[in-house]
């Protein structure tokens, strides 16, 4: 047993090094990202003083968090992801289930469509979502809370791009239990809707909660959609772009280190987030099964 | 409660799964619906249930039309063959779910759920989650369920399909005890027709989804009305064979494959005298005898397989096998030649064409 066991440790020892070795430049560049937060100026990896000296620690890149200007903008991203969970969350089961369950003309065509807009980079889409929220902007009551330079907008506009995803996830897991389990909450006296509710719902958690942590990590983190349809300035802005703001100021050099503290704190909730839930984001690509249309 | 189907067609796009079925139900009956896969008997069961809506005809529980009423509006209970337990939720609220549903309160659900758990065997099982459960104690929670809303009519859709052949045997007994202890009309669909044979007051026939014959289990055995019932009830199955019927002397006699002529004690319409017709005999009434008479048949043992109580033999006889059951201790081998003669009052016919027996119609 023992000579046996040998070279499967051996084994995992070789793929734990090709590993550490892929990965050095990822850890790098968060060594860099979380050094460069508490020193003056870097230098490589090494934190130095003004004067090019080792050490210059500081706290004083992280002097931001005290601005108004960056809670409104961390807000504003919340209210963003939370908006897009919600919305991907809700239509996506819901559409996943009717396509899961009911046959009805146009079924196959439906996937097949939401299927190449999932492969459609959104990019492409930009100009023409750009006339929409404006024509959004012209309604009346519409325009505060939709259209061209509201969060509203911008959660449309990434809900919308997100749903191919969750749609075809969702069908996954919806086809994924059986029917009789259905049947039999039907005939136990549930309504559809009681039926979905108490019983499928719970069902396809496992599905929810990777579609929600995804979600909520891509609204987050997003940048083009955001950048293309806020306007910028005090309260049209998320993270990201009150980081890209930073960057692009014509009248001061930029502050690397200050940047860098930016991203560290926009960055944090999502190393929590992952952290307690990589489990169930693994199911995203595990525990659905992708049915067939 | 009595449950009558009446001229019930169901349809999935161009295919006919059910085809104008009527059936009558008596109260406290144990109805089987026996059938090979896709003949529609579970199709029938689900719109029963309220799950498919039919196409055209009426379904009426005790008096009161429910073609068209919800499945919770039926009072009835059903068991599936895949359990179709609610996995994320105990044993215990599995089973009352359905009054939960109701709004009952908590003692009365902790009474009738102790109840049926008694009457089941599952007492101790309460708080286990259903993935935790063997496929039979899965089945007898799924059992239970469907028991604790006092359904007035049971459904069963292959409920022991799933489970090994020794549990089979004894959930077979136990499902009979407790619908004859509790008195619930049920209709038990399965493909099993030792389920059927042992289980039900009488079984349904269906083949393509059209209603073959609806009578009790032997006389499904002993007097099959279509050549289809004759061949898919009864283990091992009936030998058929093309043959005629023809009059010698006075009596009556069927050619066999190797054109010995065997006597035939049964009155047949002496209209299908000589015209080809289809015949069959069961295996156990074909009997082996040490002489070759006149009315005997000789063949060779081509195969033997060991049944257990009986031996099961094929003969070759002319262009056909016979199959036919031998006991033990006889101890025929493969390739000994014998004797054999069917049980004259046996005899089955059926027409050629529409495989309807020449002997008997019932419906």
């Amino acid at each position: 047993m023992k000579n046996k066991k040998q070279p499967i440790e051996l084994n995992k020892i070789i793929i734990f090094i090709v590993l550490l070795i892929l990965s050095i430049p990822i850890i790098l560049g968060y060594l860099w990202l979380i050094i460069s937060t508490f020193a003056e100026v870097t230098h490589g990896l090494l934190p130095v003083d003004r004067n090019g000296n080792f050490g210059g620690f500081t706290l004083e890149n992280w002097n931001f968090i005290f601005e108004k200007e960056v809670w409104l903008a961390t807000w504003n991203t919340l209210l963003l992801a939370l908006f897009m969970t919600v919305g991907v969350v809700a239509v996506s089961s819901l559409a996943g289930y009717a396509l899961s369950r009911i046959k009805f003309n146009g079924r196959k065509e439906f996937l097949s469509l939401t299927l190449v807009l999932h492969a459609f980079p959104s990019i492409t889409l930009l100009i023409a979502i750009y006339f929409v929220l404006k024509f959004f902007s012209g309604i009346p009551v519409l325009k505060l809370f939709m259209g061209y330079n509201t969060i509203g907008g911008v959660v449309l506009v990434s809900l919308a791009m997100q749903l191919p995803l969750g749609i075809w996830l969702m069908k996954g897991f919806f086809d994924g239990v059986s029917w009789d389990v259905e049947r039999a909450a039907l005939i136990d006296g549930c309504s559809r809707f009681r039926t979905f509710w108490n019983i499928m719902f719970p069902l396809v958690r496992p599905g929810i909660a990777a579609l929600s942590i995804f979600s909520f990590m891509t609204g987050w983190s997003s940048f083009i959609i955001p950048y293309t349809f806020l306007s910028g300035g005090a309260g049209h802005e998320v993270i990201s772009t009150y980081l890209n703001s930073m960057m692009s100021s014509d009248t001061i050099s930029i502050n690397y280190n200050l940047l860098a503290a930016v991203g560290l704190f926009q960055l944090i909730p999502i190393l929590i987030f992952y952290f307690f839930n990589q489990n169930y984001l693994m199911k995203i690509f595990s525990g659905g099964t992708h049915g067939g249309v | 409660m009595d449950v009558s189907i009446n001229n019930l067609t169901k349809k999935f796009g161009n295919v006919t799964a059910v085809n104008n079925f009527s059936l009558e139900i008596k109260s406290g009956e144990f109805v089987a619906f026996l059938g090979p896969s896709g003949c529609g008997k579970t199709t029938t069961l689900l719109t029963v249930a309220g799950i498919y809506k039919p196409n055209s005809g009426s379904i009426v529980f005790g008096g009161k039309d429910v073609t068209f009423a919800q499945p919770k509006d039926r009072n009835i209970g059903m068991v599936f063959q895949s359990y179709a337990l609610y996995p994320h939720m105990s044993v215990y609220e599995n089973i009352v779910f359905s009054m939960k549903l109701k709004k009952a309160s908590e003692e009365d659900k902790k009474k009738a759920a102790q109840e049926v758990a008694d009457l089941l065997g599952i007492g101790h099982l309460l708080e286990r989650k259903p993935g935790e459960l063997s496929g039979g104690q899965q089945q007898r929670v799924a059992l239970g369920r469907a028991l604790v809303k006092k359904p007035q009519l049971l459904l069963f859709d292959e409920p022991l399909s799933n489970l090994d052949a020794r549990l089979r045997i004894s959930m077979r007994t136990e499902i009979k005890r407790i619908q004859k202890e509790l008195g619930i009309t049920c209709i038990y669909v399965t493909h099993d027709q030792i389920e059927a044979m042992t289980m039900a007051d009488k079984v349904a026939v269906l083949k393509d989804g059209l209603l073959q014959t609806f009578q009790p289990p032997i006389e499904l055995h002993t007097h099959p009305c279509t050549e289809f019932i004759g061949s898919f009830v009864g283990n091992p199955p009936m030998n058929l064979f093309n043959s005629k019927v023809v009059e010698k002397d006075g009596d009556i006699f069927t050619i066999l494959p190797d054109k010995s002529m065997m006597k035939v004690n049964k009155i047949v319409d002496p209209k299908v005298y000589n015209k080809e017709l289809r015949v069959g005999i069961r295996p156990e009434d074909i009997e082996i005898v040490d002489k070759g008479t006149a009315d005997s048949s000789t063949g060779i043992v081509s195969l033997f397989e060991p049944l257990g109580r009986d031996n099961l033999v094929n003969v070759r006889c002319g262009n056909k096998t016979i199959q036919l059951l031998s006991s033990p201790k006889a101890g025929i081998e493969i390739g000994d030649t014998i004797n054999f003669k069917a049980v004259d009052t046996q005899w089955q016919f059926f027409d050629l064409e529409s495989g309807k027996s020449l002997l008997w119609h019932t419906k």
